[in-house]
């Protein structure tokens, strides 16, 4: 296996916080969420198990060093499994053994009037893969608009979504006013009031 | 079709302006010296982009040296034409002399009278270049041509969006970018790469010549809609391909210029998207 150090990207001699924040970068980087639908996915996993064998590695030479507990991060797994009894099951492992023409075929030879939510999902998906992002943008969209409870469609769809307005400035949704600021404390003063405490004085 | 693949400078290190600058001087010394004078105003920053690539993927460092140009005839710039990156750099001219002659004849369809005749002249000095680079990589030959004769039939076919238009070019591009690496995984990343720049760079085109074709009654994928609704639609659509651009760059490993080419990819694209939009906005 290759230098567990040069994985993350940190001198030897690294402290703890510095390898921290070296796998936090790493594991933004690689985050399954972000190939989730992607042809990369695979490769995108497969530098994830590396980060978090180097970090795990390291961890562990530094914890047999010196008995200083290090508090082992759970380290992000990718559990991403695809819903088992669908009427699409060998589509699905077409996509996912990126034989994506072969997919799209047999998802073009679907008669129209047997196209569900999950038919117009699985060809945003082929579509994205191609890289025909407008489209995809499309089909993800009818697929939730059919079935606005499914999970899997609804995080297709926010992806494609959120990148469709990349590079705008956007705002923050965390603002913070005056108003905020003061019903915050009434209600931090009211559960103090329950528990015997008293956060504000006058009221 | 050229020039939208350019670094955001005032994010740029001051050393990496300076390889940058190096290369594009490298890349413009190795056409004149492989494809002859004239081949060297062809020279445009996408393909410098090409070269970054070529060379934060290759082996070997490229070396340095101060030469003298006739551009800047007054003080030596850095170029690495002597070393050992000739072969990158040789594939990269190659590429500049068959994509730009296609592109001209493109512009020849597009434009059938007088501006038509300027064209056919410009392609009289790419035909000497054009077949030294067949000779010397005729891959590049099948990838331009095949693209631009796809490109024709998808322009002329009834039912063609944004995505159908875009997939010629992206398609060469992703087979060019391809090329450079050897490696499985890293040829994976460039084919995805590869075809969302030329998306990229064909959509940008599509974008900032919208007026033009409209008025000029040609091919344009936004053209069916209003300009209002082509405006939102192609900010949407470009600013997603970079998104996934970004996202696909993060999983390339390179040698080297890691950070230039994330300049490009990330705040250059975000800043050609700007430049088009505000000269729509000046134009009303």
């Amino acid at each position: 296996m290759s230098d567990p150090y040069q994985v993350l990207g940190v001198s030897r001699n690294a402290d703890e916080n510095e390898i921290k924040t070296a796998y936090r970068e790493l594991a933004k980087k690689y985050h399954p969420d972000k190939y989730a639908d992607s042809p990369l996915k695979e490769l995108a996993e497969e530098k994830m198990r590396e980060v978090n064998a180097a970090y795990d590695e390291i961890m562990k030479i530094r914890r047999d060093s010196s008995k200083s507990s290090g508090s082992g991060y759970s380290s992000y797994s990718s559990n991403y499994q695809n819903s088992a009894n669908s009427r699409f099951a060998d589509i699905r492992r077409l996509i996912y053994q990126k034989r994506i023409s072969e997919a799209d075929e047999l998802l073009d030879g679907v008669p129209e009037n047997q196209r569900d939510a999950e038919w117009f999902f699985l060809k945003g998906n082929t579509l994205y893969s191609k890289g025909w992002l407008d489209q995809a943008a499309d089909y993800f969209s009818r697929a939730v608009q059919m079935d606005p409870s499914n999970f899997e469609y609804r995080a297709a769809y926010n992806r494609i979504n959120q990148s469709r307005n990349f590079g705008y400035r956007t705002t923050s949704s965390n603002d913070c006013n005056g108003c905020d600021i003061c019903s915050s404390l009434l209600c931090a003063d009211c559960c103090c009031e329950c528990m015997g405490g008293d956060l504000i004085r006058c009221c | 079709m050229f020039g939208y693949v350019k670094p955001f400078q005032p994010e740029l290190k001051v050393k990496e302006l300076d390889t940058y600058k190096a290369l594009y001087c490298s890349l413009c010394k190795s056409m004149g010296k492989y494809s002859g004078v004239f081949s060297r105003f062809f020279l445009n920053y996408d393909f410098v982009f090409l070269v970054l690539l070529c060379l934060s993927l290759s082996d070997d460092a490229p070396e340095f040296c101060q030469k003298r140009c006739f551009v800047h005839p007054m003080k030596k710039r850095s170029c690495c034409t002597c070393s050992h990156s000739q072969k990158e750099l040789i594939f990269c001219s190659d590429a500049v002399s068959i994509a730009t002659y296609y592109k001209i004849l493109d512009n020849i369809e597009d434009n059938p009278k007088i501006s038509g005749i300027f064209f056919r002249i410009l392609l009289l000095f790419l035909i000497g270049p054009r077949k030294k680079a067949i000779r010397r990589n005729p891959e590049l030959e099948d990838i331009f041509k095949t693209a631009f004769e796809n490109q024709i039939e998808v322009e002329n076919s009834a039912d063609t969006d944004s995505d159908k238009a875009a997939h010629p070019f992206a398609n060469a591009l992703s087979t060019l970018f391809s090329l450079i690496s050897d490696d499985k995984d890293t040829r994976t990343v460039l084919e995805r790469l590869g075809y969302l720049l030329g998306r990229f760079i064909y959509l940008a085109d599509a974008f900032d010549d919208f007026e033009k074709d409209k008025r000029k009654n040609n091919f344009n994928p936004f053209s069916s809609m209003s300009k209002d609704d082509a405006l939102v639609f192609a900010n949407e659509s470009l600013r997603s391909t970079v998104y996934e651009l970004n996202v696909t760059l993060d999983l390339l490993s390179v040698r080297r210029y890691g950070d230039i080419i994330k300049n490009i990819l990330s705040f250059g694209l975000l800043n050609t998207i700007k430049i088009i939009n505000s000269k729509k906005e000046r134009s009303e």
